[in-house]
């Protein structure tokens, strides 16, 4: 049994989780996105961020393990939740922003890139995207898991080709400025034409 | 196991002046001010250790694993700034106290480090 199988665990850690975490990511999108507006998290997990995002926005959870999901919907049953792959995104929705807290660096560049044009796809005219990862130079397989880390410069060129960066700011989770804060919005469509 | 574990990790972390204890990554996770000095690390990402990870003095972390690569090893986001794993089971309390100690300096504030 895992440690947060134990229901005493989970109370502990819902207590403890207090205003922590996505809090302060979710206040840097309200600066640029007004409430109300529909939000799509990728890679949501077990829902922490997802559930901040909903007390102000249309907030979409989606993650490509069902069993996080489903785990979510049993206990959220009203949720509006997808079972979506972040490289590819195949869905016909539309979003004023997608938002996701330290999930991307489990792709590659390749798909990061890849995950980036589909993003602006599925977003709304000027939409937001908002998204953290861990800085550093190279990549890591820890349990199987690839984590890629960003600069600064790797993150702007990733964005070039479909967005505006907004917001590109360094932040401690662990350790001083070990994280990126990417916050971009989508360039208009090719042609100058309004979609 | 690792109940008894984070009691271990928790009694010697909360020692410290002015530490304090939050969730991060899912993890209970040990800050002095706004930093973090130890993570509990309880099987992340299925690694199948119960393990702390903390920052150590530039240059330790490859001796450490090098000599005893049983009980340290790299974690993943903070390995490669230097931060090293350490492996409860394998780890004397004396060690774990010690490796403890030298993060909460590595981390705290200077007026804190003066007294």
């Amino acid at each position: 049994m895992s440690y947060y199988d134990d229901p005493d665990n989970v109370a502990g850690y819902i207590a403890m989780a207090e205003g922590y975490d996505g809090r302060e990511l979710v206040a840097a999108l309200r600066r640029y996105l007004k409430d109300g507006a529909a939000v799509l998290e990728l890679g949501m997990g077990p829902g922490k961020d997802l559930a901040m995002l909903g007390e102000h926005y249309e907030a979409t959870g989606s993650d490509i393990s069902a069993v996080f999901v489903d785990r979510y919907r049993r206990t959220h049953p009203e949720a509006d939740l997808l079972v979506l792959d972040a490289r590819t995104l195949e869905t016909d929705r539309r979003f004023d922003a997608i938002y996701s807290n330290k999930v991307l660096q489990h792709l590659t560049r390749d798909e990061v890139r890849e995950s980036f044009q589909r993003q602006a796809a599925v977003l709304n005219r000027s939409g937001l995207a908002l998204h953290t990862f861990w800085r550093g130079e190279g990549e890591e397989i820890f349990s199987g898991l690839l984590n890629v880390y960003y600069t600064e410069e790797q993150l702007r060129a990733l964005a070039a080709d479909s967005f505006e960066v907004i917001e590109l700011r360094r932040y401690a989770e662990m350790d001083e400025d070990d994280s990126l804060l990417l916050l971009m919005r989508r360039k208009p469509a090719p042609g100058g034409q309004p979609s | 196991m690792s109940g008894r574990q984070l009691e271990r990790v928790r009694a010697i972390c909360l020692a410290m002046p002015e530490a304090s204890e939050r969730l991060s990554h899912g993890e209970p996770t040990f800050f002095v001010g706004k930093r973090v000095f130890v993570m509990f690390a309880n099987n992340h990402h299925d690694d199948g250790r119960v393990a702390v990870w903390l920052p150590v003095p530039p240059g330790l972390q490859e001796t450490l694993i090098a000599s005893a690569p049983q009980t340290y090893f790299r974690p993943p986001y903070v390995g490669h700034r230097g931060w090293v794993g350490i492996e409860l089971d394998e780890v004397s309390d004396d060690d774990l106290r010690f490796h403890i100690q030298v993060a909460w300096e590595l981390v705290a504030p200077k007026r804190l480090l003066s007294n």
